[in-house]
């Protein structure tokens, strides 16, 4: 039964173990966590600076959209006020152009009223002068026919002129 | 390096064929049951006149896991010394190792103040038995065989004798895991907590308790000794049937790499079962 | 050299105790790892991206039901070597 024989050994293979443990944990485990820490510290601080720059770089985008809004804002504004004017400048020029043409429209009718009454009065005063000359000429009585004729004929001839 | 390695190789193999040619010529034992004969026994001595267990050492065990863990040792503060943030290639070769227990013990272990004291035990387990039986099965080197109350050695003739191909130390780890396993129980428990699981699910079952825990330690140290032991005097036959001169490399290979290695994982595995299972 | 009947009974008897116990202890561990092959075989038929994980814990599973067979490799070998 030598081959399951417990003795001395066992305490020295204990101790021999024991002795391996501790300088592993000196030399190899120790170190590896530190050096698993140290990694693992390092790429969280990686992740978190690359996490910090593409949040300031979406900050950035918004300002830079908020900005390209309020310009693109200023330039619609600045596009419909100046349709404004152009459309106020343009029914102003229509207005009086509107205006002066009826103006000269009624003054055109004005002169034309007013040289219809001249011509009217002047027709009416010749017809009296006739109206007189003719009745001057009645009054006389001592005028032929021939000469009444010819008379008349000359007035309407002149009248006609 | 390479070129030396290579260089040290060819003078290993050819040191390695003339000891066979030589074993094969004068070391063969004539009879099949003078080899047999000495293959349970191991090479005891007494260091005192009292024959007790506490006087009683087996040299080669020591000898053996010595050596191992000489070189263990050396390679700890070699690597430990210049250990950096961006590895090389020892450094790298180490940490693989550690991520993969580290990521075995953090997915079984609920506590998170037992993991790092629980990796530590497994790992070293793992590394020293992996070593110890890559060593003792696939590793050609000295044989000592006991013939007649005389200690007699010979050259190449098996592979080295594996420090885990004892009981002594099997029975020793896996008495320390179940030490272990019941201190971290009461750390975690609290002592009530730990006298409370003994009674656990009912009071009829603490007889059925106490055997399954006594079990542990006796079925966890007996398959390491089994598998590493067996594996041992299978290798030794098949050397004396090849006459010592070829080399059954698939056997040692098998035994050494193959079955050394699981069995090596499974004792730490085991190791980091228990011990959740006690802390849980 | 002269070997009486009580001598040969025992060699007998070791020899039929140390094959049986081989023997015997053998088939356990071999069903035991027939059914871990069949099974991890069939998940990985199911989920080929997990073989790597399914393989080493076949390994595993297959190291521990070994250990039956391996106690009565020992047995077998206490009964040859030093009964």
């Amino acid at each position: 039964m030598e081959m399951f024989e417990i003795n001395l050994t066992s305490v020295v293979q204990l101790m021999s173990f024991l002795l391996l443990l501790y300088v592993l944990k000196k030399f190899l485990y120790d170190k590896y966590f530190e050096i698993t820490d140290a990694r693992k510290e390092k790429i969280e601080g990686e992740i978190k600076k690359a996490e910090d720059l593409r949040k300031e770089a979406e900050e950035l985008k918004k300002q830079a959209n908020e900005e390209l809004m309020k310009v693109r804002e200023r330039a619609e504004e600045i596009i419909r006020k100046s349709k404004e004017e152009a459309e106020n400048i343009i029914n102003d020029a229509k207005k009086r152009a509107e205006n002066e043409a009826n103006k000269i429209i009624i003054s055109a009718k004005e002169q034309i009223e007013r040289e219809r009454a001249e011509m009217i009065s002047e027709v009416e005063r010749k017809a009296g002068e006739v109206a007189v000359v003719l009745a001057m000429k009645i009054l006389k009585g001592t005028l032929d026919e021939k000469a009444k004729k010819e008379y008349l004929m000359k007035i309407l001839k002149g009248s006609e002129k | 390096m390479k070129k030396k390695a290579k260089i040290g190789m060819i003078i290993f193999l050819i040191i390695y064929f003339t000891v066979g040619i030589i074993n094969a010529i004068y070391f063969v034992p004539k009879d099949a049951s003078e080899v047999t004969q000495g293959l349970a026994s191991r090479w005891i001595i007494q260091i005192s006149d009292k024959n007790a267990w506490y006087t009683r050492l087996n040299p080669l065990t020591i000898a053996m896991s010595w050596a191992i863990i000489i070189g263990l040792v050396i390679f700890a503060v070699k690597v430990g010394k210049n250990f950096k943030l961006i590895p090389d290639r020892k450094q790298s070769l180490t940490e693989s190792i550690f991520d993969f227990m580290y990521e075995i013990v953090e997915s079984v272990i609920d506590d998170p103040r037992f993991v790092k004291p629980t990796f530590m035990i497994s790992t070293t387990l793992f590394i020293y038995i992996a070593i110890s039986n890559v060593v003792g099965g696939a590793v050609p080197g000295l044989n000592v065989s006991l013939a007649g109350g005389s200690v007699k050695f010979t050259l190449f003739t098996d592979t080295f004798f594996a420090p885990t191909a004892d009981l002594n130390t099997n029975l020793t780890y896996a008495l320390m895991v179940f030490v272990i396993s019941h201190t971290f129980a009461i750390k975690a428990k609290g002592f009530k907590g730990w006298v409370k699981s003994w009674f656990e699910p009912n009071p009829i079952m603490f007889p059925m308790n106490v055997i399954g825990e006594l079990a542990k330690p006796i079925s966890h140290s007996l398959r390491l000794f089994g598998n590493v032991g067996g594996g041992a005097i299978l290798t030794f036959m098949l050397s004396y049937l090849v006459k010592y001169l070829l080399l059954p490399v698939v056997f040692w290979g098998f035994f050494g790499l193959f079955v050394g290695l699981i069995q090596a994982l499974v004792f730490s595995m085991l190791t980091v079962a228990y011990i959740s299972a006690q802390i849980s | 050299m002269e070997t009486s009947l009580a001598d040969a009974l025992i060699v007998m008897g070791k020899a039929i105790g140390a094959g049986l116990a081989m023997g015997l202890g053998a088939i356990g561990p071999g069903m035991g790892e027939g059914n871990i092959g069949a099974h991890a075989m069939d998940a990985m038929a199911r989920q080929p991206e997990m073989v790597g994980t399914i393989t080493t814990r076949m390994l595993l599973a297959d190291a521990v039901a070994e250990s039956t067979g391996i106690y009565s490799l020992l047995i077998a070998f206490l009964i040859l070597l030093t009964l």
